[in-house]
């Protein structure tokens, strides 16, 4: 599976994606780790397999460093107990129709954009009143969706430090095994003791005590392991994740004026350019995993049953095919649809959430700092090539 | 042109309020799609289709 990038185009997938592109949609491959398996490249190919019913989301891990084992099928995102993102229907339809009420476009609209408006400005006031130049990964990237997942949660934000360094500990897969679990494990005791401390408090705010109270009122689905691995998926999947995409898409405004300039002059095209940059920019760097419950047949390759088949959202997000100029970042493109949340009844369940801080971030960025530009030559943006999220590990920028 | 809903199979993504505001709505609990226009005008068939085109559950249909 190719996972370097050519760093003098560090927004680009790995340039090798292209040529497995050409030759058919999908290639049997040996994954980081050594496991074997088939990745898909093409768009239409890669969305058939998200939304084909066959395809099992119980899978190994394929990400692993060199050499290391897969963990077993059914092991949640790095030794997190079995969660519903690896479940498959009817098991979680039932656990996600929980929470999707929380995370329609109307529900983020009145419950969290004005507390996003509110900590973006007070963020970008801090950059403000700065003096030198500023690492925008410390001071926008990480703390806003992290001050976002927490409120929406209601994890107080104070813990920050534990569960932030947990879930880097967690996500850079160059850790060892044993670092990755004791992040895992970190997180878990701590959600743990969160839910046990919100049981005494049952009125008190967010997602989190929701969901005891759904499941004190004799909801038999919830159990006390089932709030402690949501809760810990939520907070780690919803701030690294935006974190990585909000630091792109900084660099890539930064690093094509023209663009920066588009935004400024016009506004309101902010949606259509969030859209494109999810596109184009694609973080999830070594693509999602099914497994094929049956022989089937995608792009001509004969799956056998158990066969792991990977998504390379990168690549597909650049398909020739779906995309016309795939290499071009075009914010007047008519753009239908992308991967870069997934596909099928797994989509992303956070979307809406990321959508909403992308949206304010930028606009207001270029609002208050137009003359906003790198402190460094774009080549020496520090990439992060490790995590299972493609990001800038810092951002540093002058006014 | 006339647009038909699969409750079971929506998985409560928002694609479609996203696309065609006037055509579709959520439940607030669950985040099920509710059709609030099943033969829309035409000034918003476009709309529509783009949000059976980005439904990930493929749970909307068009039939023109």
């Amino acid at each position: 599976m190719p996972t370097t990038r050519d760093t003098a185009a560090p927004l680009d997938p790995p340039p090798e994606y292209q040529a497995l592109q050409e030759e058919q949609p999908i290639h049997w491959v040996t994954f980081p780790n050594g496991t074997e398996g088939w990745l898909v490249t093409r768009f239409d190919e890669g969305s058939a397999v998200f939304a084909d019913p066959r395809m099992s989301a119980r899978r190994p891990r394929h990400d692993n460093p060199p050499g290391e084992e897969p963990e077993t099928a059914g092991d949640g995102e790095g030794g997190l107990p079995p969660l519903f993102v690896m479940m498959d229907e009817p098991d979680h339809g039932a656990y996600r129709k929980l929470l999707t009420g929380k995370f329609t476009p109307k529900a983020v609209q009145n419950r969290l954009q004005p507390y996003i408006d509110r900590i973006v400005d007070e963020h970008l006031d801090a950059v403000a009143a700065a003096d030198g130049p500023v690492d925008l990964v410390q001071a926008l990237c990480l703390p806003i969706p992290c001050l976002v997942i927490c409120e929406l949660l209601g994890v107080p934000y104070e813990d920050r430090d534990g569960f932030h360094g947990a879930t880097e500990q967690m996500m850079d897969m160059s850790n060892p095994r044993e670092q990755r679990d004791a992040g895992a494990k970190w997180l878990l005791d701590y959600i743990g003791k969160l839910v046990e401390q919100k049981r005494q408090e049952p009125d008190s705010p967010g997602l989190l005590a929701e969901l005891i109270r759904i499941a004190d009122e004799g909801n038999t689905i919830l159990t006390n392991d089932d709030l402690t691995g949501i809760g810990a998926l939520l907070l780690f999947a919803g701030h690294d994740t935006t974190a990585a995409m909000m630091g792109l898409s900084i660099m890539q405004l930064l690093t094509h004026p023209q663009q920066w300039q588009q935004l400024r002059d016009e506004p309101a095209k902010i949606g259509p350019a969030v859209e494109e940059l999810l596109r184009y920019l694609t973080i999830v760097q070594f693509g999602l995993g099914r497994v094929a419950k049956e022989d089937l047949e995608i792009g001509g390759a004969q799956i056998k049953q158990g066969d792991l088949v990977v998504v390379a959202m990168p690549a597909a997000n650049r398909d020739p095919r779906a995309f016309d100029d795939p290499d071009m970042a075009d914010f007047d493109r008519k753009l239908t649809r992308h991967l870069a949340f997934g596909y099928g009844v797994h989509q992303c369940l956070g979307q809406n959430v990321a959508r909403a801080e992308l949206k304010t971030v930028l606009p207001r960025l270029i609002e208050r700092f137009p003359d906003l530009k790198l402190a460094v030559d774009p080549s020496e943006v520090p990439m992060d090539t490790h995590g299972t999220n493609y990001g800038v590990r810092s951002l540093p920028v002058t006014w | 042109m006339k647009v038909t809903i699969d409750e079971d199979k929506c998985c409560g993504a928002g694609q479609c309020v996203l696309a065609a505001p006037e055509v579709f709505d959520q439940r607030d609990d669950d985040g099920v799609v509710i059709l609030l226009d099943e033969t829309p005008a035409e000034a918003e068939h476009e709309n529509a289709r783009t949000a059976a085109a980005l439904c990930p559950a493929a749970a909307i249909e068009i039939h023109e």
